[in-house]
C-alpha cells in the first residue's frame, strides 16, 4: 500500500533530504582525494616508498612525509585503545562554532542530546532515561571527574566550569570504563584536556550576542614564563533573556495564561578557570555558578510564576604531581576538592502558594595514586589506587511560608579503590589490554570490574574486539531522597552494563578513514524510578509515591558507521550513521526516548584561502517514544557556521545559526513534566569577536 | 741531487698533480642508492664541479634505486675495470662499497654515519648532518625564546650522537632532554611525557624514532600538542614541522668533488677529515608558526628556501 498522508510525504522528503545530503557528502569527499593527489611532491623513490629502509638510513630525510594537516589518522594510542574513540579538537569547535559540550557531543557519531528547558541531556547508544541527569556518562576536565557527589550529573551544558574556548580537545571513549575509572564511566567517557598558558600566549577577550537578547564575554590569559611556570586564568559571563514567550498546549486554559510562559526562560552564568604548572606539579582549579529560570512547571509547580528556577554552583582544585623516573617509570599522584551547590525553586499553590526549595551541598575531597612501567618493552602496567571521601552529601526540602521542612538528610560516605591494567603487545601487530578495578563504597558494599581488549593493527586497519563491564553506583540522591511523594532506598544495589564490541577501522586513503562499529548490552538492575501506592494503597492516584529501584534489565544491539575525512587544502568532513534498539528485556518494550536511527553529516570547506571557514552540520534523529507512550517526531536540524581566524590582525571572527531551516520539534520529557514533548528553539544565531593581544 | 734540483722536481711534480694536470685514463664511478633528486643533484654538482676545475674523466653512473640485492652485484661489476675513483650517495651505495671496492678510494656523499667512513682506510666523505653547534645556533635563531628542546632517540643507534648534542646544547644555553625509546611501542608514551615540559622538539636522523611509520604521529602530536618539531628536510616541514635546515645538494656533490681532486692529486683519503654539508639553506612552515602563535622576522621569511605559507 503506497503511503500518502502528508506526514508520511513529510517523511519520505526528509528521508530524501539526507540522502542528497550524503551524496553530496561523498562526491565532495571523493573530490577531495582526487585533489589531495595532485599535493604530493615527486620527491619519492618507489623502491624507497616500498622499502622504507631499502634507501638506506638517510631515506627518511627525502621521503614525502604525509601532512599533518590532511592526517585523518588518529594518534597510536588511540588505536591501540581498548575502546572506540573520537577526538574534537579546538579547531573544530571553533569552525563548527560549538558553544558547550552539548553541542560537541551533539556531533559526535552514535549520540543524541536534548534540553528541557532547564538541564542538556546526553544519550548514546540508544540509551537515555529520562529524568537521568547525564550519570551513566563520566565527564572528566585534565583527568578530574566533574560528576558530582550527590546526583552524578555530567554538566555538559552551560553548568560546566569550563568555556569551550579553553579546550584544546575534547576525547570521547565509548563503551565500558569502569575497570579504569569507577563509577559513571557506564556508557563512555568524555575527557575534556584543556589548553596550557602558552597556547594563549598573552591576553585574549571575546565579546558575542545572540538570538534571545543573549550576551557573553570572557578574557583570558596564559603564558609561560622564563622561569618554566605556565598558567592560564579565565572568566566567561553570559546573560541570556530566553525565549520571551513560550507556548504549552498542556496549560492552554485561562487560569495558566492560556499555556505561554512569558519571561520565563533567562538563564545566566559566571565562570572562572584556572592553571598554574611547574616541574612535575599542576594546579587547577573551576567553578560556575549558573541561574536557570525553567518556563516548563516542572513538577506539578505554578504554570507562568516566573519563580520557578535553578542555581548551580560547582568549584574544584586538582593539584597533580607527575614524575617520571630514568627506568621508565612514571608517577601520577593527584588530591583534589569538589563542591557542588544545587539550590531549586519551586513554586507551589497547595494553598497558599508557597515557594518550596530544594538544597543540595556536597563536598568531597579524594586522592589517587598510580604508576605506569613498560615492561620488557612488551608490557605496559598501570597500577593504582583511589580514595574519595564524599564528606558533605546535604538534601534538603522545604516550603518558605508557612515554613516546613520535608527532608534534612545529612550524610557522609567513603569509596576507595584499586585497579590495573596491562598492556602486552603480543606481536608486533597484536595487542592485548586487560583491566580490572575493585571499588568499596561505604554504602552498599563492594564491586568488581574488568575489561579485555584484543586489537589488531595492520597497516592501513585496525580491528579491535572488546569486553567490558561497568558499574553506577547509586548515588545519595536516589538512596536518600524522602519528601513528600519521595521514599529513600537505603538497599539500593550498583547498576551494571555487560558489553561486547566489534570495531573495524579502515584507512582508505591517507586522508579518508572508515570505520565501522557493532555492539551488545545488558544492563542488570537498572535504577529506576517506580511508582508505588500511596497511604490510599491505590496504583495511580494522586498520593502516588516515588522511589528508585533495581528494576528493569535492557538489552540493546547497534551498528556505528562513519567515514571521515581530512585533507591538505582545509576540507574536512564526516559522515556517519548509527542504528540501534535499545529495549526492556523483561516487557520487549523499546526505550523511551531512544533513537533507533541517527544520522549526521558535519563539513568544514575553507571559503577563501585560509581566512574565511564555513561548518555545515546536519542531523537526522529518528522517532522517539515518549513517556506517556507518544512518539516525538523526527529531527532534521541544520547548523551553519561561519569562521574568520584573521578578520584583521589580531582580531577573529565567527557566527552560527543553528536550525537554519527553522525545523519545529520537541526533545521528549520526563515524568517530571506534564509536556510529553519540549519544544524546542527554532532558527537562532549568535555571533563573536575575539581580539588577541 | 742537490736543493735545486730537488725544488725542482717538486714543482714539476706539483704542476702535473693540480688541476687539469690530472690527466690520463680516469675512470670515476657515481653509485648512487637512489634516483631521486637529491641523490641527482649531489652527482650533477659532483661532475659539473670537476669538469670547471679542469679534471678530465669519464664518469660512469650507476642507480641502486633502494635495492640491496642489486648493490653488491653492481658493485661487483665495477670492479672487473677498476675505477680511479668511486662516489657513493647514500648510505647503502657507501656500505656496499665499503666492503666490494677493495683499495679504490671512495668519496662518500649523503650519508650519515660517520663511524662507516671514520673506519675506512681509503673512504672520506660530506656527511647529511650539520654539525650540533650549527642546528643549536640555529634553533636560536629560529625560535628564539626557547629553553628546552628535547629529542627522542635509540640509544643502541644514536647514543654517542646524543651524548656529544647534550654537550653542545649546554654550550648554547639549551637544555637538551633525550628521551630513550627503544621500540616503536614506546614512541606514544614518550611523546607524551615530553608535551609538559619541552618548548621545542628537534628531529634526528634515527631509524627507529623516525621512519615513515612514526613520521605522522610525530607531526601529529607536535601540531596538536602544539610543540614545535624541527624536522629533517623540506618535506618535513611541508607535512608541518615548523622548520629545518636543508642542503644545497649541487653544493655538497661539489664538496665531494673538492676531496676527489685531493684524493686524485695523491692525498690519502683517510687523513682527510669527514665533512658536513658547508651551505646552509632552511624551509619554514608558516601555518604551523601560526597555530603554535610564534613569528619569524621578515628577513627570516625573506632569506628562507622554501615557505609553506
Amino acid at each position: 500500500m503506497i503511503c500518502i498522508s502528508s506526514s508520511c510525504r513529510r517523511s519520505l522528503l526528509l528521508k530524501l533530504l539526507i540522502m542528497v545530503q550524503f551524496l553530496c557528502c561523498w562526491s565532495l569527499l571523493n573530490a577531495g582525494t582526487a585533489g589531495a593527489q595532485g599535493d604530493l611532491p615527486d620527491l619519492a623513490d618507489p623502491a624507497a616508498s616500498s622499502s622504507p629502509t631499502g634507501g638506506g638510513e638517510e631515506s627518511i630525510v627525502f621521503q614525502n612525509i604525509p601532512s599533518v594537516y590532511g592526517a585523518v589518522k588518529y594518534d597510536q594510542k588511540v588505536t591501540e585503545a581498548p575502546a572506540s574513540i573520537t577526538i574534537i579538537t579546538a579547531d573544530q569547535i571553533k569552525k563548527y562554532g560549538y558553544r558547550n559540550f552539548t553541542q560537541i557531543l551533539d556531533s559526535v557519531p552514535g549520540f543524541f542530546t536534548t534540553n528541557d528547558r532547564n538541564y542538556d541531556y546526553a544519550g548514546i547508544r540508544g540509551f537515555k532515561r529520562p529524568g537521568d541527569y547525564n550519570s551513566r556518562i563520566l565527564l572528566l576536565i585534565d583527568n578530574h571527574r566533574l560528576n558530582d557527589a550527590v546526583y552524578d550529573q555530567a554538566p555538559i551544558g552551560n553548568d560546566g566550569p569550563i568555556d569551550v574556548d579553553l579546550i584544546d580537545r575534547v576525547e570521547i571513549i565509548r563503551g565500558p570504563s569502569s575497570s579504569l575509572y569507577g563509577t559513571n564511566a557506564f556508557f563512555g567517557v568524555i575527557n575534556v584536556i584543556t589548553k596550557r598558558g602558552k597556547d594563549l600566549k598573552g591576553l585574549e577577550v571575546s565579546g558575542e550576542a545572540g538570538t534571545f537578547d543573549s550576551y557573553k564575554s570572557r578574557m583570558s590569559y596564559g603564558n609561560k614564563l622564563n622561569n618554566g611556570l605556565e598558567f592560564l586564568v579565565s572568566g566567561s559571563y553570559l546573560d541570556s533573556a530566553g525565549q520571551r514567550d513560550l507556548f504549552y498546549k498542556e496549560y492552554n486554559a485561562p487560569a495558566t495564561n492560556n499555556g505561554h510562559a512569558i519571561k520565563s526562560d533567562s538563564e545566566n552564568f559566571e565562570n572562572f578557570f584556572g592553571k598554574a604548572s611547574y616541574g612535575d606539579f599542576t594546579l587547577q582549579g573551576g567553578y560556575v555558578s549558573r541561574k536557570k529560570k525553567v518556563p516548563t512547571a516542572s513538577f506539578g509547580t505554578i504554570f507562568n510564576s516566573g519563580s520557578e528556577g535553578t542555581l548551580d554552583q560547582r568549584g574544584y582544585l586538582d593539584l597533580k604531581y607527575r614524575h617520571e623516573f630514568a627506568s621508565d617509570l612514571t608517577l601520577n599522584v593527584r588530591g583534589y576538592y569538589d563542591r557542588y551547590y544545587y539550590r531549586g525553586d519551586y513554586p507551589y499553590d497547595y494553598p497558599p502558594p508557597t515557594l518550596n526549595q530544594d538544597y543540595t551541598l556536597a563536598q568531597q575531597g579524594g586522592a589517587e595514586l598510580s604508576v605506569v612501567k613498560r615492561l620488557f618493552n612488551r608490557h605496559k602496567v598501570i597500577l593504582g589506587t583511589e580514595y574519595r571521601n564524599q564528606f558533605q552529601t546535604d538534601q534538603n526540602n522545604k516550603d518558605d511560608v508557612p515554613p516546613a521542612i520535608y527532608l534534612d538528610d545529612r550524610r557522609s560516605s567513603t569509596v576507595w579503590a584499586v585497579f590495573g591494567q596491562e598492556e602486552w603487545a603480543i606481536t608486533d601487530r597484536l595487542l592485548l589490554n586487560v583491566g580490572i578495578r575493585h571499588d568499596h563504597y561505604s554504602t552498599f558494599g563492594g564491586t568488581t570490574n574488568p575489561r579485555a581488549g584484543l586489537i589488531y593493527n595492520w597497516t592501513n586497519t585496525t580491528a579491535k574486539l572488546l569486553y567490558g563491564q561497568a558499574f553506577r553506583a547509586p548515588n545519595p540522591f536516589e538512596q536518600n531522597y524522602a519528601a513528600t511523594t519521595s521514599l529513600s532506598n537505603m538497599s539500593l544495589r550498583p547498576e551494571r552494563i555487560t558489553t561486547y564490541e566489534a570495531v573495524l577501522e579502515q584507512s582508505l586513503t591517507a586522508n579518508l578513514r572508515a570505520s565501522a562499529m557493532l555492539y551488545h548490552y545488558q544492563i542488570k538492575g537498572l535504577i529506576t524510578q517506580a511508582s508505588l501506592p500511596g497511604p490510599d494503597g491505590t496504583l495511580g492516584t494522586a498520593d502516588d509515591q516515588v522511589q528508585y529501584q533495581n528494576a528493569n534489565r535492557i538489552k540493546a544491539n547497534g551498528l556505528e558507521l562513519t567515514l571521515e575525512g581530512k585533507w591538505p587544502s582545509g576540507v574536512e568532513g564526516r559522515l556517519s550513521y548509527a542504528i540501534q534498539k535499545a529495549k526492556d528485556d523483561s516487557t520487549g518494550i523499546t526505550l523511551s526516548d531512544s533513537p533507533q536511527s541517527l544520522a549526521k553529516l558535519n563539513l568544514i570547506v575553507p571559503l577563501f584561502s585560509d581566512k574565511i571557514f564555513g561548518g555545515l552540520e546536519s542531523r537526522y534523529t529518528s522517532r522517539r517514544d515518549t513517556v506517556a507512550g507518544n512518539q516525538a517526531k523526527e529531527v532534521f536540524l541544520t547548523n551553519l557556521s561561519l569562521f574568520s581566524p584573521k578578520l584583521v590582525n589580531g582580531w577573529e571572527l565567527s557566527g552560527q545559526v543553528s536550525n537554519l531551516f527553522n525545523y519545529h520539534y520537541g526533545d521528549p520529557g520526563s515524568g517530571d513534566h506534564m509536556q510529553d514533548t519540549i519544544e524546542q528553539n527554532g532558527r537562532t544565531f549568535w555571533i563573536k569577536l575575539k581580539y588577541r593581544y | 741531487m742537490n736543493w735545486l734540483t730537488i725544488c725542482a722536481m717538486a714543482i714539476l711534480a706539483m704542476s702535473l698533480s693540480h688541476g687539469s694536470a690530472i690527466s690520463g685514463d680516469l675512470r670515476i664511478a657515481v653509485i648512487a642508492s637512489q634516483t631521486t633528486p637529491p641523490y641527482q643533484d649531489v652527482a650533477t654538482g659532483f661532475q659539473d664541479f670537476l669538469k670547471k676545475e679542469g679534471v678530465a674523466a669519464v664518469f660512469d653512473y650507476y642507480g641502486l634505486s633502494g635495492n640491496a640485492g642489486k648493490a653488491s652485484e653492481v658493485i661487483r661489476g665495477i670492479m672487473k675495470q677498476p675505477p680511479s675513483l668511486i662516489l657513493t650517495i647514500g648510505t647503502l651505495a657507501t656500505q656496499t662499497a665499503l666492503l666490494e671496492a677493495g683499495d679504490i678510494p671512495i668519496v662518500a656523499g649523503l650519508v650519515t654515519n660517520l663511524d662507516d667512513l671514520r673506519k675506512s682506510k681509503n673512504a672520506t666523505g660530506v656527511v647529511l648532518d650539520f654539525p650540533f653547534v650549527t642546528q643549536f645556533e640555529w634553533m636560536h635563531k629560529l625560535v628564539p625564546e626557547i629553553k628546552n628542546i628535547s629529542v627522542l632517540y635509540n640509544p643502541k643507534e644514536n647514543q654517542v650522537k646524543i651524548d656529544a648534542a647534550v654537550q653542545a646544547a649546554k654550550k648554547e644555553g639549551l637544555t637538551l632532554l633525550a628521551k630513550e625509546v627503544e621500540t616503536p611501542r614506546a614512541l606514544p608514551d614518550a611523546l607524551e611525557s615530553l608535551a609538559r615540559s619541552t618548548d621545542l622538539l628537534w628531529g634526528i636522523n634515527d631509524q627507529l624514532v623516525l621512519s615513515p611509520q612514526t613520521a605522522e604521529a610525530i607531526l601529529l602530536f607536535s601540531f596538536r600538542r602544539g610543540v614545535p618539531f624541527v624536522g629533517l628536510s623540506s618535506s618535513w616541514v611541508k607535512a608541518g614541522a615548523l622548520y629545518a635546515l636543508d642542503r644545497d645538494y649541487k653544493d655538497l656533490g661539489a664538496q665531494c668533488g673538492e676531496l676527489s681532486i685531493k684524493i686524485l692529486q695523491g692525498t690519502k683519503a683517510s687523513t682527510l677529515a669527514v665533512e658536513s654539508p658547508r651551505r646552509i639553506l632552511y624551509s619554514l612552515n608558516l601555518k604551523t608558526a601560526d597555530h603554535m602563535k610564534l613569528e619569524f622576522s621578515p628577513s627570516v621569511v625573506k632569506n628562507a628556501q622554501q615557505v609553506f605559507p
